[in-house]
């Protein structure tokens, strides 16, 4: 089977201050302390992962808050660049779905599926020709033409998610979407994720519900503090982090 | 499939551009035609500044600062907004992975548009003041320093947007540099006022060549000889433009 995703010894460091937040006031005035400050200690977000996705495998990513799982994302979706090592991702077509995704609340919903649409990759007039789709799978139709902002968290999310899926992604990469939808969309959107696996999309699924890692996912990766400590079916990595953290008692206590 | 073709980008273009100019006038009553305002009252006082009161010796005054003013109003804003362009879009920035100097360029686009809209009100000037609205030299010349102009700015609005979001003081020092070169550019005066042996010095700065050949364009209907030096600079200010953009961008999701 082809390898859909390669990352090979992928580091990701981010500098706290490579901002310079101290401005050329600070700078000027207080030079030594702003330099010293700018190699503050940097965080290593990533270390050393290395991980294959095959077409057509989705891969669940779990671990705690803060342990790398969407900087990892981030990473595979050539948003971010690696500090060192390589990521590779053959048939780069995908949309990046994210809690809250990148929609803009100054606009109408109507207008925010036309923007998220192109800016997902698909031409103007796919979007227009699935734009009844989408809607309908989102479920917002008394609300669309009203501004983004008078959306719930739920909502946008639905908005945002509704439009990812129906780009044709070939990659799609899924960063705790779920977790506001309600009940109803989230069945819905399982469903879809379901018909997308049986298409044969590779997913990467991001996600704290790790039921969901165990019945939609061919494999799990656990990442803790920026290192891949356990790779394998879903059902054996969940059952050791659930272990530790505490979810269950520990093996020899059973 | 992610596209790369031409039409693909003209797509983002324009939701993107519309995006802009729907949050720029979002909540006014007059949308674009405060664009308009701006330059018409700034021309206003200082013609009556210049003229009436230091009494400078010039035909046609308001129509000669009109000639250079919208040019520089188009300079101007797009330069202010580009510094918080990569900022405003970092829920997108961050989020999504597109080609992001296409906010750059939206920003350039929305700046065009409003300048084309003070073209028929240049020339509804030059007919109020007794002269054929147009000119037919206009044929060439207008699209000539359009594209010119987009271009020379595309390269300063890529520096300033992508040094802004590694270094926010730009955003201010941008303000000052404006300001400095609304003098030092042929603005208030013309090209010919300045002594000879200065005219290397003004023709330095890399808006002058573009403000000089925009009046000579819309208000005498001539094509001056610095076209080919503005043009020499639209090339200089896009090439280092891109070269900040390609050094820096991919930090842009981490900085903004």
């Amino acid at each position: 089977m082809r390898n859909a995703i390669e990352l090979d010894r992928v580091t990701k460091v981010f500098h706290p201050l490579v901002h310079y937040n101290a401005g050329l006031k600070s700078i000027l005035l207080h030079p030594r302390k702003v330099f010293r400050s700018r190699r503050a200690r940097p965080m290593l977000a990533i270390d050393e992962i290395s991980l294959d996705v095959e077409f057509g495998e989705s891969l669940g990513i779990l671990g705690a808050n803060g342990a790398g799982k969407s900087t990892l994302l981030g990473l595979i979706s050539g948003i971010l660049k690696p500090t060192s090592g390589s990521v590779r991702v053959y048939d780069r077509t995908w949309p990046l779905m994210e809690l809250g995704a990148a929609l803009e609340p100054h606009l109408s919903g109507r207008e925010n599926i036309i923007l998220n649409g192109v800016l997902l990759g698909m031409r103007r007039r796919e979007v227009e020709a699935r734009f009844d789709e989408i809607l309908a799978f989102s479920g917002l139709e008394p609300f669309i033409d009203q501004l983004l902002l008078t959306y719930s968290a739920g909502m946008q999310m639905r908005l945002g998610f509704s439009v990812a899926i129906h780009a044709d992604p070939t990659i799609l990469l899924v960063d705790e979407v779920l977790a506001v939808g309600d009940a109803a969309f989230r069945k819905r959107c399982l469903g879809r994720i379901a018909e997308l696996r049986r298409n044969g999309v590779t997913i990467v699924l991001v996600s704290h519900a790790l039921e969901l890692i165990e019945d939609h996912c061919d494999r799990a990766a656990w990442i803790d503090r920026g290192r891949l400590v356990a790779l394998g079916s879903p059902q054996e990595v969940v059952k050791r982090y659930r272990y530790q953290v505490g979810q269950l008692p520990t093996e020899s206590a059973v | 499939m992610r596209k790369t073709d031409l039409g693909y980008y003209y797509d983002l273009l324009t939701v993107l551009t519309h995006k802009e100019l729907k949050l720029r006038y979002r909540g006014t009553l007059l949308g674009a035609l405060w664009s308009l305002a701006n330059p018409l009252a700034f021309a206003l006082v200082l013609h009556f500044a210049f003229k009436r009161i230091l009494k400078i010796d010039i035909d046609n005054y308001a129509l000669f600062i009109l000639a250079a003013l919208f040019c520089w109003q188009w300079i101007s804003n797009s330069l202010t907004a580009s510094a918080s362009t990569f900022i405003t879009n970092a829920s997108l920035i961050r989020k999504l992975y597109f080609p992001r100097y296409m906010l750059c360029v939206a920003v350039v686009v929305i700046d065009m548009i409003h300048f084309s809209i003070t073209l028929p009100v240049y020339s509804a000037f030059r007919a109020v003041s007794g002269l054929p609205p147009v000119s037919s030299t206009w044929i060439v010349g207008i699209p000539a320093l359009l594209v010119i102009q987009s271009l020379l700015i595309l390269g300063g609005v890529l520096i300033v947007a992508t040094m802004n979001a590694i270094l926010r003081d730009i955003q201010q020092l941008v303000q000052v540099g404006l300001l400095m070169l609304f003098y030092a550019t042929p603005i208030l005066y013309p090209l010919s006022m300045v002594p000879e042996e200065l005219h290397w010095l003004v023709l330095a700065n890399p808006l002058a060549p573009l403000v000089v050949c925009w009046r000579a364009l819309l208000l005498d209907g001539v094509l001056s000889p610095y076209y080919l030096l503005a043009a020499g600079y639209a090339a200089v200010s896009l090439t280092l433009g891109l070269a900040a953009y390609r050094r820096f961008s991919w930090r842009l999701p981490e900085l903004v």
